[in-house]
């Protein structure tokens, strides 16, 4: 069982108590309930529609994501499976709202084995960090990402820009 | 050639061409971003910026032109330098471009410039505010206003 289930943690501030998996905050999740371009009460999250496997986005040695090479910072999280799905920050929705992490997965209850952003800079992957609000995964997870990043860097260092801290 | 006119040209160098140019730094190559970093190197960030700056007012006239110096100024690490008051830059990318109507292509590539330089002068944490927006945030607002203003007075 994850930790941050909305019994145990109100997300006031710090990260979560290391888990396997993480809920999202009772704090976010209250707030999102109310918003239904975010969530909604019968299916709970909407589901990005820029949600991408990373390990499926690369392409002659570029990550792409909506047909375009990724450039810039995106939310990512790594599921229940291991995987590093990605997305855009806007909102489909709405273009005065911005699509938070737990809309990567979707559903009432999207867990997470980690969560923050991961910045790409022309295709190429520069850095990432747990910097998310909606999970506040503890430190310890990141190197869950860092091992998936290692086994993507083995397969192919072109992937990663020349100053990120896999190819120094 | 004299300093001012060196960060002139090698500018011009960087922001004249197409983020999405598929030539563009391909292959593992980094020509541009090599070039980048050595023009800070060189010259010091508070000096090299205003000239990135004044390319983008004067150089680039259409929403796409905005949209393509975003990319660039990003890619060459712009939004990674300490500005210690982003405001007048950040809120010109949103006075000419209004990115509701233009979508998310240039929604995301501002939210990569703008959430960096705020977090790094304490303005802002997406952890604190995960739903963060740029274009709701009143001092961001307030800098559309003013440019607004220049324009029509000026």
């Amino acid at each position: 069982m994850g930790s941050g289930s909305s019994s145990t943690y109100s997300g006031a501030g710090g990260s979560q108590p290391y888990a396997n998996t993480y809920h999202v905050v009772q704090k976010e999740l209250n707030k999102d309930k109310k918003d239904p371009d975010i969530y909604n009460p019968s299916t709970g999250y909407f589901k990005n529609p820029t949600a991408t496997n990373l390990e499926n986005a690369t392409q002659n040695s570029s990550v792409y994501i909506d047909g375009k090479k990724a450039d810039g910072q995106y939310t990512y999280v790594m599921d229940k499976n291991g995987k590093i799905i990605f997305g855009k920050r806007s909102n489909p929705n709405d273009s005065a709202k911005r699509a938070p992490h737990p809309t990567l997965i979707g559903g009432k209850d999207p867990e997470v084995q980690n969560a923050g952003m991961i910045t790409f800079k022309n295709g190429k992957i520069f850095s990432v960090d747990n910097h998310s609000g909606h999970y506040r995964p503890n430190i310890q997870s990141m190197g869950k990402v860092e091992s998936a990043l290692q086994k993507l860097y083995e397969r192919d260092p072109k992937l990663f820009h020349k100053d990120s801290k896999w190819r120094k | 050639m004299n300093q001012n006119e060196k960060i002139l040209e090698v500018t011009t160098y960087l922001f004249s061409c197409r983020h999405d140019d598929p030539a563009f730094d391909s292959d593992d190559s980094y020509e541009h971003s090599d070039a980048a970093q050595a023009l800070i190197d060189e010259y010091g960030w508070k000096e090299v910026f205003p000239y990135w700056f004044d390319y983008l007012q004067k150089k680039c006239p259409t929403e796409d032109d905005v949209i393509n110096f975003a990319h660039l100024f990003f890619y060459y690490g712009g939004s990674e330098q300490p500005l210690r008051d982003p405001y007048p830059f950040v809120s010109y990318l949103y006075y000419r471009v209004n990115t509701a109507k233009y979508g998310a292509d240039a929604t995301d590539i501002f939210d990569s410039i703008v959430i960096p330089l705020l977090s790094n002068i304490g303005e802002i944490s997406l952890e604190n505010e995960p739903d963060y927006v740029p274009e709701k945030d009143p001092r961001i607002l307030s800098g559309v206003e003013a440019w607004r203003k220049a324009d029509t007075t000026g």
